[in-house]
């Protein structure tokens, strides 16, 4: 069962939770959302410039060659003039590597290089500008050949430049994307031409072709349907989450350059393109993280303080069903809580103040018994001793009589201190001795004792002793107290002309001795109680006889039992271990 | 790996003398008070030098304590591969790797003992002892004793080659061996100075197999048309190399072997393009080395014939050449202003004889010598018009010497001249200059550390002295005859006045060549040195080791 205070953090932790959970998730989907919509745009941006940028370089260079096949077209030129004009290029501009103006039919007007030319004059059928696929020279350099149509009086001549691409590459290096992030550049026929990351030109030098990568062919494909395609849809054709040749994730990100049908790509970790997002959503689950842990601290932390009072009452209860009832709370405030406090209060006050009165009353009803109890038994006692006293007088002379007042004061006297002591013992209880005890003898005696008051009282006194004189080890005059009480209590209960019945028995190993009397008889409801303290059936005594006798009887290692029939008659049974007789004792007993 | 040691060298080789008891000492143990073999004493390189050799003793010590830790386990064999791209043979390389001379060239031209531990010369320089390391063996086990060194030094004397590669080995009279670990050469002439410095002579045997053996820190395992092994000398008398193989691979261009570098299939790449050592330098897995060659590249006169006969007219067209417009274009600034010697060399003190561009000076000298300026009111004349025309054969190498020829073309048109150029093949090129017909020629000059090449270039008699250029003719001898240091720093001092004075060429530049080297090895790089030199000291680099850059 979980306590109060469990369901009330659980309570209160549950509503903090699914808000919190619900704002997290709602968080955390329109930040990467965003995220990656802001970094994808970002790159597909570097990539439109970059291809820009490389648009305008090359046109740039075109520019120059038909800016110098015009000054060859339109100036009537010496040749060496135009050689001058030609070497001149090649060595103001290093972007030029060779120039070489081909006649209509192939042959060198002339060129750059010293010697024989290493270009080739383009197809006749070629349409200018022509610009030829990139490759890379023994320098290492990416280079291309543009051909220029130059109108001359003979006839079309053609303008050939080896364009070197250095600057290309200069370009596509200096293109950042964070601090790992490349740009590279692919030429039309899917041939890789630039590559920002110096560890990865090795790539280029082998003629690594990425005619398959999904983004150059996205990239044709964009700029084939370029003016019927939505412009969202060509621009998520661009970008691509995929992995590189370590296996790493990159985001990748297309750009085409139109004119010269390339594709610029930008390539970067996904690790490092969302490291924001990564950051931002780390830091955002351990704000809810901690906005969850403090929610439920505080839950914790109030719904104790809600609930303290409760528990403060429950304490009380418990101590006041304890019995401790002087138990106070302490409920400050003033809630319904502390008016419960205060109520509570008030009742355990009240319940106190009850219990004093109860145990007051019960006090005053003890001390009534005690003092009925003190008069009916010492009464009969002193009572006997009056009239033995009175008949003294007049039979003084008499020596049996004298016998006979001698123990019948004797007895009484015993009779009372037996009263006195059974108080004593209530209040201190004497030790018992043990010696060997003739179960027959004992009853015997106690019998002859009880006879006069039996015949007093109309009631028959028979005793039955056992044939094998039985002996116990046991506390004689404890016993007989024990056996006066039962048997005075027999005789009470019966009625005139009923019997008492004394029996000693042997049974096995132990010896049973019983009280049985024709009397009233004890209603069941208060069998169970008749051996507690101050428990009496009669109207008078202290009721102390049988819880005597039964703490007597246990102490000496027997048992007492009652059997009872109302209207009937009742049975107390007494047993004990039998002991072999020790001659000299049992003599002497 | 105790043996592993440094290779010894000395202090500038400079002869001295006191009175009658003049001797000439070289000995590695005398000059640094230890066995030689052991790490040299730098006290008497300049300061920079110092500072520079003592981080590279400082690499060493760490490549010593690197091997005591099994940076390189037996186990695992170090291989290190060298890109080597075709056409240029792999001989110069397998050679430099497999083959220690007799005396070694210092970066000053000064000689360092090699396999000779010292030498001494007579007073009257016609006699040169010199007393071998005796811990030296060949690559097939035997000891390298004084009659194996006189062995190759005979077998040097009976090239037919042999004068032209050191002209001063035409002086040995004889050879003998005086010991088991001494020689001595006798020569006719008092010329002991340029012999000691001539004797870079690598000390080879036949083997069992009839294969010639050295005694360098590798030897040759296996060699076919694209690949060539090398194995570690276990015995090299400096230590063994922490490289276990060095395998040498030839490439059909520089492109292929820059792929192969870029993808980490070779370690070094033997020479890189100028155009391409920014983007190679780029790349983090490799390291450039680069060094100032000992080639020149100059435009040598026909000085036999008009009208480069005349001094004045190539002084004048020296002044009017931008060397420094050469470097940064054609060259990308990487490359050095040309004296048309290794002034680097101690018999030049320092002194470096270099044409200011000046073409107003030019255009005066020219004018003065009767050649006027053309109109420039005819421009469309069939010809550029010049004061003179004159035609120079360049090799038709794209790369490099076409960008230059044709910057030195159009400089030499700002003074007026035009030079035509004919560009032909290099074996053309070199046909055509022994003989007479040619007016100039563009071509590289050895400017080696070796007093010898300057004989071979500019001495009339020199087997390369195509200019036929005579005026240096006396101050050479007296360099070749020079007992002393002051003689021979004189004599060279006065050579290299008659050069500049007299311009038999226009010494334009002296190009840089750039070695890769993947930084999976630690380098030794000494100032001025190749660091194929120092290959054999190379290990494989470990972070708890100081990297090249601490020796840098």
């Amino acid at each position: 069962m979980r306590s109060i205070t469990t369901r009330f953090v659980m309570l209160v932790a549950t509503a903090a939770v699914v808000p919190l959970l619900l704002y997290g998730a709602v968080s955390v989907y329109s930040l990467r959302a965003g995220t990656r919509q802001s970094v994808t745009n970002g790159n597909l941006n570097v990539a439109a410039r970059a291809a820009e940028q490389i648009e305008q370089y090359i046109g740039h260079h075109v520019r120059v060659l038909e800016s110098l096949a015009a000054t060859l077209r339109e100036t009537e030129l010496q040749p060496w003039q135009e050689v001058v004009i030609l070497k001149a290029y090649v060595l103001d501009l290093d972007v030029f590597r060779e120039l070489t103006l081909f006649a209509s039919d192939g042959s060198v007007i002339a060129t750059s290089r010293l010697g024989s030319p290493g270009l080739d004059p383009p197809p006749t059928s070629a349409e200018p500008p022509l610009i030829a696929e990139v490759s890379v020279d023994d320098d290492f350099l990416p280079t291309t050949t543009v051909s220029l149509a130059v109108t001359r009086p003979e006839g079309r001549a053609w303008l050939v430049g080896e364009v070197s691409l250095e600057e290309l590459w200069r370009m596509v290096d200096r293109i950042r994307v964070g601090q790992q992030g490349f740009a590279l550049v692919v030429a039309e026929g899917g041939q890789l031409i630039a590559h920002g990351d110096p560890d990865q030109k090795a790539r280029i030098a082998s003629g690594e072709n990425l005619a398959d990568h999904a983004l150059v062919r996205a990239a044709a494909a964009g700029r084939s349907t370029a003016s019927t395609d939505d412009t969202d849809s060509r621009q998520s054709d661009l970008v691509l989450e995929t992995e590189d040749d370590n296996g790493r994730g990159v985001l990748a990100a297309a750009a085409a350059v139109p004119s010269l049908n390339w594709t610029v790509i930008v390539e970067q970790p996904t690790s490092e393109a969302f490291a924001l997002f990564d950051r931002l959503e780390t830091q955002l689950v351990f704000v809810i993280l901690g906005a969850l842990v403090l929610t439920v601290a505080f839950g914790y932390y109030w719904g104790r303080s809600f609930i303290r009072p409760i528990l403060a009452l429950t304490r009380g209860t418990e101590a006041i069903a304890a019995g401790h009832l002087e138990e106070r709370v302490a409920i400050g405030g003033t809630n319904e809580l502390h008016q419960l406090g205060e109520s509570f209060n008030s009742m355990a006050e009240r319940l106190g103040q009850l219990q004093d009165d109860v145990r007051r009353q019960e006090r005053q009803a003890m001390f009534g018994r005690i003092a009925a109890g003190l008069v009916h038994d010492l009464s009969h006692p002193i009572q006997n001793i009056g009239n033995s006293c009175r008949l003294i007088v007049k039979l003084f002379d008499d020596s049996d009589y004298r016998a006979t007042f001698r123990r019948t004061v004797e007895r009484e006297f015993s009779s009372i201190k037996r009263v006195l002591e059974d108080l004593r013992n209530l209040a201190q209880p004497t030790p018992l001795e043990r010696f060997p005890v003739d179960i027959n003898r004992s009853v015997a005696d106690v019998a002859e004792s009880m006879h006069a008051l039996a015949d007093t009282a109309g009631v028959g006194l028979e005793t039955r002793l056992s044939v094998d004189r039985p002996v116990i080890e046991g506390d004689l005059f404890a016993l007989s107290r024990v056996y006066r009480n039962l048997i005075l209590n027999a005789i009470e209960a019966t009625a005139r002309g009923g019997d008492v019945t004394l029996l000693v028995e042997e049974h096995e190993a132990r010896v049973r001795v019983s009280i049985h009397d024709t009397g009233t008889g004890i209603p069941r409801d208060r069998l169970e109680n008749i051996f507690e303290d101050f428990e009496t059936t009669k109207r008078r005594g202290l009721g102390l006889g049988l819880a005597i006798s039964r703490k007597i009887v246990g102490e000496l290692g027997g048992d007492i039992t009652v059997t009872s029939t109302v209207g009937r008659g009742t049975t107390f049974q007494l047993e004990f271990d039998r002991v072999e007789a020790r001659p000299a004792v049992a003599a002497a007993s | 790996m105790t043996g592993k040691r440094q290779r010894a060298s000395i202090p500038p080789g400079r002869l001295s003398g006191t009175g009658n008891t003049r001797t000439v000492v070289r000995t590695a143990q005398s000059q640094r008070g230890r066995p030689a073999g052991e790490p040299r004493t730098i006290r008497s390189l300049p300061a920079r030098q110092r500072r520079r050799s003592v981080a590279a003793l400082a690499l060493l010590v760490a490549s010593l304590g690197a091997c005591s830790v099994g940076t390189s386990s037996t186990s695992d064999e170090v291989v290190l591969t060298i890109g080597y791209p075709a056409p240029a043979g792999v001989g110069v390389l397998t050679t430099m790797l497999t083959r220690d001379l007799l005396i070694h060239s210092g970066t000053d031209g000064s000689g360092e003992p090699m396999l000779a531990k010292s030498w001494s010369a007579t007073d009257d320089g016609t006699s040169v002892t010199i007393e071998l390391r005796a811990d030296v063996i060949f690559h097939d086990g035997s000891l390298v004793t004084a009659v194996d060194a006189k062995a190759s030094l005979d077998e040097l004397l009976t090239l037919p080659t042999r004068l032209e590669r050191e002209p001063v080995l035409g002086d040995i009279e004889a050879i003998v061996v005086e010991g088991s670990h001494r020689i001595r050469i006798d020569l006719t002439r008092s010329s002991a100075q340029l012999l000691l410095l001539a004797l870079g002579v690598p000390i080879e045997k036949s083997g069992p197999g009839g294969d010639s053996v050295g005694v360098g820190p590798f030897y040759l395992e296996t060699q076919d048309r694209d690949v060539t092994t090398l194995r570690a000398h276990n015995d090299y008398y400096l230590g063994r190399s922490d490289i276990d193989k060095v395998v040498i691979k030839t490439y059909s261009s520089v492109r292929m072997a820059w792929a192969a570098m870029m993808r980490s299939e070779i370690d070094v790449l033997f020479d890189i393009p100028i155009a391409a050592r920014e983007f190679t330098e780029a790349d983090t897995s490799v390291r450039l080395f680069s060094r100032d060659t000992p080639y020149a590249y100059a435009l040598i006169f026909n000085t036999r014939r008009p009208p480069f006969d005349d001094y004045k007219l190539r002084v004048a067209l020296s002044h009017s050449v931008d060397r420094q417009a050469i470097i940064d274009g054609a060259l990308r600034g990487q490359g050095s202003i040309a004296s048309g010697l290794w002034s680097s060399h101690w018999v030049y003190n320092g002194k470096e004889l270099t044409y200011d561009y000046d073409p107003v000076a030019a255009d005066r000298q020219l004018t003065d010598i009767g050649l006027v300026a053309p109109s420039r009111d005819a421009p469309t004349s069939a010809t550029f018009p010049s004061r003179l025309r004159f035609t120079a054969i360049v090799v038709d190498d794209r790369a490099q010497l076409e960008p230059i020829a044709l910057e030195v073309q159009r400089q030499l048109r700002h003074v007026g001249v035009d030079m035509q150029i004919d560009a032909k093949s290099r074996e053309e090129v070199f046909q055509q200059v022994d003989g007479t017909d040619w007016d100039a020629a563009l071509l590289p000059l050895n400017t080696a550390r070796s007093l010898g090449r300057l004989y071979r270039y500019w001495h009339s008699s020199g087997s390369s002295a195509v200019s036929g250029f005579t005026g240096a003719d006396v101050a050479l001898e007296a360099l070749r005859l020079a007992s002393t240091e002051a003689e021979a720093m004189r004599a060279a001092g006065a050579f290299q006045q008659i050069l500049f004075d007299k311009s038999p060429a226009i010494f334009l530049t002296n190009p840089e060549t750039t070695r890769a080297v993947s930084r999976r090895f630690v380098v030794l790089d000494e100032p001025g040195r190749d660091v194929i030199e120092t290959l054999w000291q190379w290990h494989v680099a470990d972070d708890t080791f100081p990297t090249e850059a601490a020796v840098n």
